[in-house]
């Protein structure tokens, strides 16, 4: 959102590291420091893989290494966000799922067991 | 009988109160919000805009913007637009204001940003609503763990144990209703507003 509003990507990062909280943040704090001491954008998001050893941070890193223009920039990181919405929702809709059948099987177990008792 | 209607009573406090306190801000608003904000962004300060839509619309909104309204002597737009995302605390508030301070910083495209996060809302909207059918099939079967009180109803078992029993199935009910409703939370995922391909052309090199 920053950078298609106009920011560059390291006003980008300063901006989120300087106003955001959590442990992404956290580690984008670590490429903010990086990148003010200097060191190529490849080089900050290369070492943040590294520590992070996230696959999906891996993924992000590497596909923003890769890219050549702030379009490009805008483009993969929508890419990335929309997988990433994707895999969240995914994955929670699966334990939404698990708890409702644990809740079930318990709750037709009582039922059994009413009727046992009634009958 | 009394042990009955001592736990339906006891169910029926818990439920209306489990029910206000999940009670969703609606998702249309959001919609809305966003539409109204891209329609009057165009013409005017997105900053003004997120704001001046907020005092048209539904009560929260309305005291949001007050507060944010209130702190606006000698802030600039980036801090009213903080407050009111505070105040308004929901994702959708978060991302919308922090999309408005982004623009009304750079000076960004307001109707191509604007309706990329628009198209985003709609996407997550859709993504909440199969989150919600999944959670009311896990809701319906925790009433189901009320059945054994139709034991108790009927007087198949009296005295003490009756008493057990019923606090047991109202218990189990209350934990059953709390792990579905842990989980019905919805992940906190901030996400940018899309691409916006204008905007984006006027970005120095990555």
């Amino acid at each position: 959102m920053l950078i298609g509003t106009g920011d560059t990507l390291h006003e980008a990062v300063a901006r989120v590291t300087s106003t955001g909280r959590g442990d992404v943040v956290d580690e984008l704090r670590d490429v903010a420091v990086r990148l003010e001491r200097g060191a190529t954008a490849a080089a900050a998001f290369r070492s943040w893989s590294a520590d992070a050893r996230c696959p999906h941070v891996a993924q992000l890193t590497a596909d923003v290494r890769g890219c050549t223009s702030a379009d490009d920039l805008v483009a993969v990181l929508d890419r990335n966000t929309v997988a990433l919405l994707r895999h969240v929702h995914r994955r929670h809709l699966r334990l939404v799922r698990w708890r409702a059948t644990v809740v079930w099987v318990g709750a037709l177990a009582a039922l059994a067991g009413t009727v046992a008792v009634v009958v | 009988v009394l042990t009955t209607a001592v736990a339906l009573v006891v169910v029926a406090v818990l439920a209306v109160r489990g029910h206000v306190q999940r009670r969703p801000a609606a998702p249309s608003t959001w919609l809305w919000l966003l539409a109204e904000v891209e329609r009057h962004a165009v013409t005017t300060r997105p900053a003004d805009a997120v704001v001046g839509v907020c005092l048209h619309g539904p009560p929260h909104m309305r005291r949001a913007a007050r507060v944010a309204l209130e702190t606006r002597g000698g802030v600039g737009d980036d801090r009213v637009l903080g407050v009111l995302g505070d105040r308004l605390a929901t994702v959708a508030g978060d991302r919308l204001c922090a999309t408005a301070a982004a623009l009304a910083r750079t000076g960004g495209d307001a109707a191509d940003v604007l309706a990329a996060l628009r198209a985003s809302e709609r996407d997550r909207t859709a993504d909440a609503e199969a989150r919600r059918a999944a959670v009311r099939v896990g809701r319906a079967g925790t009433w189901l763990l009320l059945a054994p009180l139709a034991v108790v109803a009927t007087g198949a078992v009296i005295g003490p144990p009756a008493h057990l029993l019923a606090a047991t199935t109202v218990a189990g009910w209350w934990l059953g209703s709390a792990w579905v409703a842990t989980a019905a939370e919805p992940p906190r995922v901030f996400v940018g507003a899309g691409s916006a391909p204008a905007a984006a052309a006027r970005v120095g090199s990555a």
